[in-house]
């Protein structure tokens, strides 16, 4: 592991959230349009796209050779699935871009650098509230450049928890109020944030203690399924930062991560293992 | 209604208690601190800091209005609140957002309001951690660290974003709360539970999110209470979501709003209609 290399692509990663983080403020506030993607609650707007050409701008101007792959880009999923072995970065240029529209305060950039399907280096930039998260692999997680660790916390009745919802039909809704009907009651609290980001680094800063994706209709265990559709272009920076920060993420079976996939992610092994036992 | 004068002073008070509070908060952040619970909810608790926050809270109050009344959360006799509140008294959540404030988390607030008449005439809200103060008078508006805030003026429904919260380890209360879920969520744009109540009602008023309602909201009054409502933290939210040219109404009943009991923020009358369309009687 080349600790030097690593921490560079990291300040990289976090002056190319930083840049995207920029771009989100000159539009924040300004009523601009929205182009509607797959379904109705899904859309693309030019702050994502602009900030999606500032992260490339930074990373072109540190690692011209490098291959930057976004969220906005054709087969964005596809190409990261060819690249996640040789080398390549990702980035989810607007992270929230609902809550960023509706001026809420929750929404962030992430961009972060995957090796032998390994996140080596990663950032999260949240403008409105201004915080920094960052890690390398191997150098521990940062916010606004002081260590963070999870909570620590390793009992569910008194965890917090984090889960966040997208899903635009009837049928998925039903199935996310099973799973909630199922973990509400079994945990000290139920939060839901409009930022994929901001629920994955509550639990790095240890504001947070377990942060779960829902559960998806089509598969044979139900309250275990593969959750909506995954988004290569932010999981390694989840997975890297929570890691750096002391806690534990594993897929939905209790495996290594997955960074095609869905991971949860915890403060503690101990509580991991208690919330997949009560599912 | 007060006299201009008296309003914006007891706006400034409400301000300078809700910064004591901030004060106590600061002090105790990141510190291990014990429980007290509430009513046998181990999800429901109260801590030093709520009960040093409220106490700070006083002072302040008493400086300005030595014979004015302070009802905090963490009180114990509310008997005669109906009549405090009509002759004029001050309310206080000294920390709204406790289990945020135990989890290190920074969505939490220290709330003042002063209510005469029944209605709320003056309130604060501050949030420590993030620096912001919201605060509000009757007739003269809501503001946040002394800008003007507004609603978002949100008209449709589909296109609104939604806050409530949860609280309880019943599994049938999660029932109730599941199956609300599933009938209003294919009707609003997005779906949040951020944390303290403050958090969502200071949200509504500053554009942020679009509608607050609980889904389980009480039906009857905890043990030794005559009301189910919180009004330490109700009354400044109607004041704040009001002056912001929001929309309140109660949840249940008639009125304009309702102190002591749970009542629909909203951007818009428009949105609070549609609300009920889909969720019906709640």
């Amino acid at each position: 592991m080349d600790d030097a290399l690593n921490s560079k692509r990291r300040a990289v990663a976090e002056e190319a959230a930083r840049a995207a983080g920029a771009v989100h403020m000159r539009y924040y506030g300004t009523g601009i349009d929205r182009v509607t993607k797959a379904w109705r609650r899904d859309f693309v707007t030019k702050a994502d796209l602009e900030a999606q050409a500032a992260v490339k701008d930074v990373i072109a101007a540190h690692f011209p050779h490098d291959l930057v792959i976004g969220e906005e880009d054709e087969d964005a999923f596809n190409r990261i699935a060819a690249s996640i072995e040789t080398g390549c970065w990702v980035t989810d240029p607007l992270d929230g871009t609902a809550e960023f529209l509706h001026t809420g305060a929750f929404f962030s950039s992430v961009v972060s650098y995957v090796e032998r399907n390994f996140p080596l280096a990663a950032a999260v930039h949240a403008p409105f509230t201004d915080e920094l998260y960052s890690a390398a692999r191997g150098l521990g997680a940062t916010l606004n450049g002081a260590p963070i660790r999870t909570s620590g916390a390793d009992a569910l009745e008194d965890a917090m928890f984090v889960a966040s919802y997208t899903a635009p039909t009837p049928e998925r809704a039903a199935w996310f109020a099973r799973w909630m009907e199922r973990v509400m009651p079994a945990v000290g609290g139920w939060r839901m944030f409009g930022s994929s980001a901001l629920c994955a680094m509550t639990v790095a800063a240890g504001r947070a203690d377990i942060y779960s994706p829902a559960p998806e209709p089509m598969t044979a265990q139900p309250l275990l399924g593969q959750p909506q559709k995954p988004q290569p272009w932010e999981t390694p920076a989840y997975v890297l930062i929570v890691e750096e920060a002391g806690g534990a993420v594993a897929n939905i079976h209790g495996n290594a991560p997955e960074l095609l996939g869905f991971n949860i992610y915890s403060a503690s092994r101990a509580l991991l293992d208690e919330y997949l036992a009560l599912l | 209604m007060r006299f201009r004068d008296d309003l914006e002073l007891r706006r400034r008070v409400a301000e300078e208690a809700a910064r004591a509070g901030g004060v106590v908060h600061r002090k105790y952040r990141g510190k291990k601190l014990a429980r007290t619970i509430h009513d046998g909810e181990r999800a429901d608790y109260a801590t030093q800091v709520d009960f040093e926050a409220q106490e700070a809270v006083r002072e302040v109050v008493a400086r300005h209005f030595p014979h004015e009344r302070v009802i905090g959360e963490e009180d114990e006799n509310f008997d005669d609140i109906a009549e405090e509140m009509e002759r004029g008294c001050w309310f206080t959540d000294p920390l709204d957002g406790t289990q945020e404030f135990v989890h290190g988390a920074p969505g939490y607030s220290c709330i003042v309001v002063y209510v005469e008449h029944g209605a709320p005439q003056a309130c604060a809200a501050y949030f420590d951690a993030w620096g912001e103060m919201f605060s509000a008078a009757d007739g003269l508006g809501s503001t946040l660290n002394g800008a003007p805030i507004r609603v978002s003026g949100q008209q449709e429904l589909s296109g609104a974003v939604f806050s409530t919260a949860y609280r309880g380890t019943e599994v049938a209360k999660a029932q109730g709360f599941a199956a609300r879920f599933v009938k209003l969520v294919p009707h609003v744009e997005g779906f949040r539970m951020p944390g303290a109540p403050s958090v969502m009602a200071c949200g509504v008023a500053a554009g942020r999110y679009d509608l607050y309602v609980y889904l389980s909201a009480r039906l009857e009054p905890p043990p030794a209470r005559p009301f189910v409502g919180q009004p330490w933290e109700t009354a400044a939210f109607i004041l704040l979501v009001r002056e912001a040219g929001g929309a309140v109404q109660p949840l249940r009943g008639e009125g304009d709003y309702d102190v002591l009991g749970h009542n629909i923020y909203a951007a818009s009358p428009l949105l609070i209609e549609q609300f009920r369309a889909v969720m019906g009687d709640m």
